[in-house]
């Protein structure tokens, strides 16, 4: 910022210019090449689609399109929630113990307790609540980084997890949440419609309420938020038990896609939601980035993994692209956040 | 002036603050009309800062009393002192640099339409209200990192006019500006001035609080050194309030450096 400022200083006459940039040659070269990074996630996942639909004949049916959906339903679900949270310029690494530990709680639940599935989502979700406030308290309430304190709880509650079911894997014998996701409103496998109403709120809540506008805010500058009277500490409040309850909510996805509930589950789940948030452009620094642009970067991830299979690509080779699609996210992000700060 | 007559708008009465066994301020009593620049001027140390952050609900006091419009006020954050219609422009500005002009205008206040915010209507009053300032923005669109740090300065004055403060504290505001734009924001606090705010400029520069400002209030070692009104007063009077606290100090004295413990 005060590199900025004196930027400002050197040249007093942009005090004076009515617009900005004033149309030189090189200020419109660069907003146009701006403009193609910013898109450059649409443009990859276009390409990819385009590709595979003339190097696979399976690739562009509905079938085929709809399992893409499905595949990355919790992948997508976990890149909202951290979407939001990088935002608010925090990072949330429980949301793979978070997967863990809520499949096993509904699967004791329903299967030791003889819980019916209604109260026994409801308390998975309630799982998740809690993950968030534990979070909460550690960053907000004793200022530990986010990074740190996430990381450990997620090693904490992946402990809780395996002590929980000695380290098994709980399956599951009442099939009522297997069953439910197994259904195809409108032809559509449910988990894709909750990815969709995931993504749909998230975008809705970042764009359009105060509550999107004060993450943003608080992201951006924390100390200019406060100032400004935004109650920042109930912001991060709201984002970590957000990351929370959509952690949480993967965790029942994979409990009933799985009919089982396991300690063991999402094990590093948080580098997958990283790759597909990052590769979206959403900047580490915090106070930018779209959840829209995250939902491309899953989508990418989902139909490279399709199409190298529908192609039969060795998955040590899949392994290959995932990484090398992996760094090139992050050299676009290092270069565009590098243009931003000029 | 007509401070004998009407209420101030603001007045501090025996502020003082503690940091534990240090003494920052003490014994700070002033008034503050509307339609008036208060100048705080002194040292690096004074007790400047400390008194901004009292007056702007960012530290409680730990002795004597705020009073705005003549009403008892305690502020424990700086959304209280907000509340109460006081509005500080920070040195670093405070400005959200990923977010755009209208954005950071209505930052902790954003009009809402129902559970959304009224993008539409926030635009439309940050253009209003940047238009009626003498400063070239591009567009209400533009995210902070794009301007220059004398548009920025203009964004953090212009939060003011949209939250309808009627209390402006502005700590150094042309401290990391040019000479151009300096006078640019010395205008701008004149202009709040005429539009009836009371404005509490702090500022190092002699000459410029000479140019702004009603009454000059030096500080020297966390009191108050004296308030003057500058038609009344010279820059050598001044000076040695500044440097000695005293104004009929002679340099080379040395004494009267009570530290106010």
């Amino acid at each position: 910022m005060t590199a900025l400022d004196s930027l400002g200083v050197l040249n007093p006459v942009s005090w004076f210019r009515p617009t900005r940039p004033s149309g030189s040659d090189r200020d419109g070269r660069r907003r146009v090449s701006d403009r193609l990074l910013d898109l450059g996630i649409y443009l990859s996942l276009v390409a990819l689609v385009l590709y595979f639909w003339q190097a696979s004949p399976y690739f562009m049916t509905q079938r085929n399109l709809l399992n893409v959906g499905a595949a990355v339903a919790v992948t997508g679900v976990l890149a909202a929630g951290m979407t939001i949270a990088l935002i608010a310029g925090q990072l949330d690494l429980t949301v793979g113990a978070n997967i863990a530990v809520t499949s096993v709680v509904v699967a004791l639940a329903v299967q030791d307790l003889g819980w019916s599935t209604p109260p026994a989502v409801l308390l998975g979700l309630a799982v998740g609540v809690a993950i968030g406030l534990v979070n909460t308290a550690l960053v907000v309430g004793v200022g530990i980084n986010s990074i740190i304190a996430t990381l450990a709880m997620g090693i904490v509650i992946r402990g809780i997890a395996l002590i929980s079911t000695d380290g098994q894997t709980k399956p599951l014998t009442n099939l009522a949440l297997p069953d439910f996701l197994q259904t195809r409103p409108l032809g559509v496998p449910t988990s894709v419609w909750i990815l969709a109403a995931v993504f749909v709120v998230s975008w809705v809540v970042m764009s359009f309420t105060r509550m999107g506008w004060h993450i943003y805010g608080v992201g951006g500058n924390a100390s200019a938020a406060l100032r400004a009277g935004v109650r920042t500490k109930r912001v991060y409040a709201g984002v970590f038990i957000t990351t929370g309850v959509l952690a949480a909510l993967g965790g029942i996805l994979t409990t009933g896609t799985s009919s089982s509930g396991g300690p063991n589950y999402a094990n590093g789940a948080e580098f997958d939601v990283l790759t597909a948030v990052l590769l979206g452009g959403i900047g580490l620094a915090g106070g930018s980035g779209r959840v829209q642009r995250t939902l491309a970067g899953v989508l990418v991830i989902g139909v490279l993994n399709n199409g190298l299979t529908l192609m039969s690509v060795n998955s040590y080779y899949q392994q290959l692209a995932r990484g090398a699609v992996f760094v090139l996210a992050v050299v676009l992000g290092v270069i565009g956040e590098r243009r931003r700060a000029r | 002036m007509t401070e004998t007559t009407s209420a101030p708008l603001l007045s501090a009465d025996g502020v003082g603050k503690l940091f534990g066994h240090v003494r920052a301020l003490r014994d700070v009593s002033f008034d503050l009309q509307a339609g008036e620049v208060l100048a705080v001027l002194g040292d690096n140390g004074a007790g400047k800062s400390t008194l901004i952050k009292i007056l702007s609900g960012v530290y409680d006091l730990s002795e004597g009393r705020l009073r705005v419009r003549g009403e008892d006020v305690t502020f424990g954050k700086p959304a209280d002192a907000a509340a109460k219609g006081i509005a500080t422009v920070y040195q670093d500005l405070a400005l959200v640099d990923t977010r755009d002009v209208a954005a950071n205008l209505f930052l902790g206040r954003e009009f809402r339409r129902g559970p959304f915010v009224d993008r539409r209507r926030m635009y439309r009053e940050a253009e209003q209200v940047l238009a009626g300032l003498t400063i070239q923005l591009p567009s209400v669109r533009v995210p902070i990192y794009l301007l220059s740090g004398g548009q920025r300065q203009a964004v953090a004055i212009a939060r003011v006019l949209v939250g309808g403060a009627d209390i402006v504290i502005m700590d150094e505001p042309t401290a990391a500006l040019g000479v151009q734009e300096s006078e640019r924001v010395l205008r701008l606090v004149r202009d709040l001035r005429d539009a009836g705010k009371a404005v509490i400029l702090i500022s190092h520069n002699l000459q410029q609080v000479w140019q702004t400002a009603d009454r000059i209030m030096v500080m020297h070692l966390g009191r108050v050194a004296g308030i003057r009104r500058r038609a009344d007063s010279t820059v050598e009077e001044i000076v040695k309030l500044i440097v000695y606290g005293d104004p009929d100090e002679t340099p080379g004295h040395g004494g009267d450096q009570q530290v106010p413990m």
